[in-house]
């Protein structure tokens, strides 16, 4: 089934309860960081007890600092871009690029996005030479090939059909009151 | 307040959301107790709504009556780009009064929130009702409500009054931003969103009546629960304004208003 939820809205009562009657396995809420926060904070209230599945943009830590309780939480899971955790080991080297140039900015799930992409882009200026043309450029640009940028989640491959660099991405959700990268319903990346 | 001074305050919203704000300021930020910061919360929004009728309002209360809409208008933007300027467009968490998890009685779930919103209306409902029919400072108000310049000519200091009813109606603000902000989440656009169905509510209650204005929020509540529930959840944004158009259109008076009668 698919229920409405506007933007601006401060109540999700009845979107809540029809979903809860549809008795459903699963919920995936398109929704922005506010109105998500309210659709688990009245799913909790109603006992909506499913795992939701939200968008990349409302990352589990902002979230968790919206609806202000864990328990909220603890089954909504998000896509997530990256190779690890905002604040793990893997993305530490970028996070720290970007707090030097932008000291006053909090790490959110857009933070680090187009590093990988840039990266993408630096190696195929590599592989143009001394001497770059544009044409050269958008030959390398076209050869590259399940690169891995160590940042996003998945590797990128660009063709001259085919601009859509990034097809996987990961899954996050709490474990032990973290926000973790999962391989797996609950396991850790 | 619009019964004491036949303005309707298209900023109260706005009043709604600061309170909020200042209470979430207070606990959160500078970590005085919840009880003691809504009661200077409350205080502030007071002397805050005094210094707006003072300030703003009485001055051009010589102009004619958009003036007053634009200028309630013109304040609430304010206090939004100010709230704005200090946090950004983030939700924040609103701690609330009390936190136990909701009780279930079958299909019937109540929440601790809904609990205290339902004691305070009725607490404030019985207070001001005492306060307007039960005590001369309410018939002051209401003999300013049928002539200002009446009830100026019999001695009464309409200023005075009009200044005092404007920080009413913001400390009021104040304690309805307390009462929602646990439940809707804090952000500068809170009390806007509410603003049109407030306006719904008193439609439908009819202007003026204390008994109406809660009546009508009761029904407008359960107008766009059922709404959502039975007939589609994209209708719900749009049940106030069906409800100000039809109520409008039929009962202009609302369900408990009076239609008042002018000396032409």
């Amino acid at each position: 089934m698919e229920v409405a939820f506007e933007r601006g809205q401060t109540d999700a009562t009845a979107q809540t309860l029809r979903i809860k009657q549809a008795n459903p396995d699963f919920v995936i809420a398109c929704l922005y960081e506010a109105e998500t926060a309210i659709f688990l904070k009245d799913a909790k209230k109603f006992g909506l007890n499913v795992p939701v599945m939200g968008t990349a943009g409302t990352d589990l830590e902002n979230t968790l600092k919206r609806v202000g309780d864990l328990d909220t939480v603890s089954n909504y899971y998000v896509p997530h871009m990256y190779a690890d955790n905002l604040d793990g080991p893997r993305l530490k080297p970028y996070a720290d690029i970007l707090k030097k140039y932008y000291p006053s900015e909090s790490l959110t799930a857009f933070s680090l996005i187009s590093m990988g992409s840039a990266m993408a882009v630096v190696e195929a200026l590599k592989r143009t030479g001394r001497e770059p043309t544009r044409e050269k450029l958008i030959a390398e640009l076209d050869r590259t090939k399940d690169f891995d940028t160590h940042v996003l989640a998945g590797h990128i491959s660009w063709s001259p059909s085919d601009r859509d660099g990034v097809k996987d991405v990961a899954v996050a959700g709490f474990v032990k009151g973290k926000p973790t990268v999962l391989k797996a319903w609950g396991k850790p990346l | 307040m619009y019964r004491a001074t036949t303005v309707v305050n298209f900023g109260h919203g706005d009043l709604v959301m600061c309170g909020a704000f200042v209470v979430y300021l207070l606990v959160v930020m500078v970590g005085l107790p919840f009880l003691a910061s809504v009661v200077l919360a409350v205080a502030l929004l007071f002397l805050l709504g005094l210094v707006i009728e003072l300030g703003l309002i009485e001055r051009i209360k010589a102009g004619p009556h958009i003036g007053f809409a634009l200028m309630c208008i013109a304040f609430g933007y304010v206090l939004r780009g100010i709230a704005r300027a200090v946090w950004g467009r983030e939700v924040l968490p609103m701690p609330s009064v009390f936190n136990f998890p909701p009780i279930f009685f079958g299909e019937l779930v109540i929440t601790a929130d809904a609990l205290i919103i339902f004691a305070a209306v009725g607490i404030l409902l019985a207070a001001f009702f005492v306060l307007f029919y039960r005590s001369s400072a309410g018939r002051v108000m209401q003999a300013l409500c049928q002539s200002e310049r009446g009830a100026a000519l019999v001695g009464i200091n309409v200023r005075a009054f009009h200044g005092v009813m404007w920080g009413v109606g913001a400390a009021l603000g104040a304690v309805g931003g307390v009462l929602l902000a646990p439940i809707t989440l804090l952000h500068p656009g809170l009390g806007a969103s509410f603003l049109i169905k407030g306006f719904a509510a008193m439609t439908l209650g009819g202007f003026g009546s204390f008994g109406g204005a809660v009546l009508g929020g009761l029904l407008l509540g359960l107008a766009e629960q059922l709404v959502g529930g039975y007939v589609s959840t994209k209708l719900i944004d749009i049940t106030a304004y069906l409800v100000i158009i039809l109520v409008l259109a039929l009962r202009p008076n609302g369900l408990f208003g009076r239609a008042i009668a002018e000396k032409v």
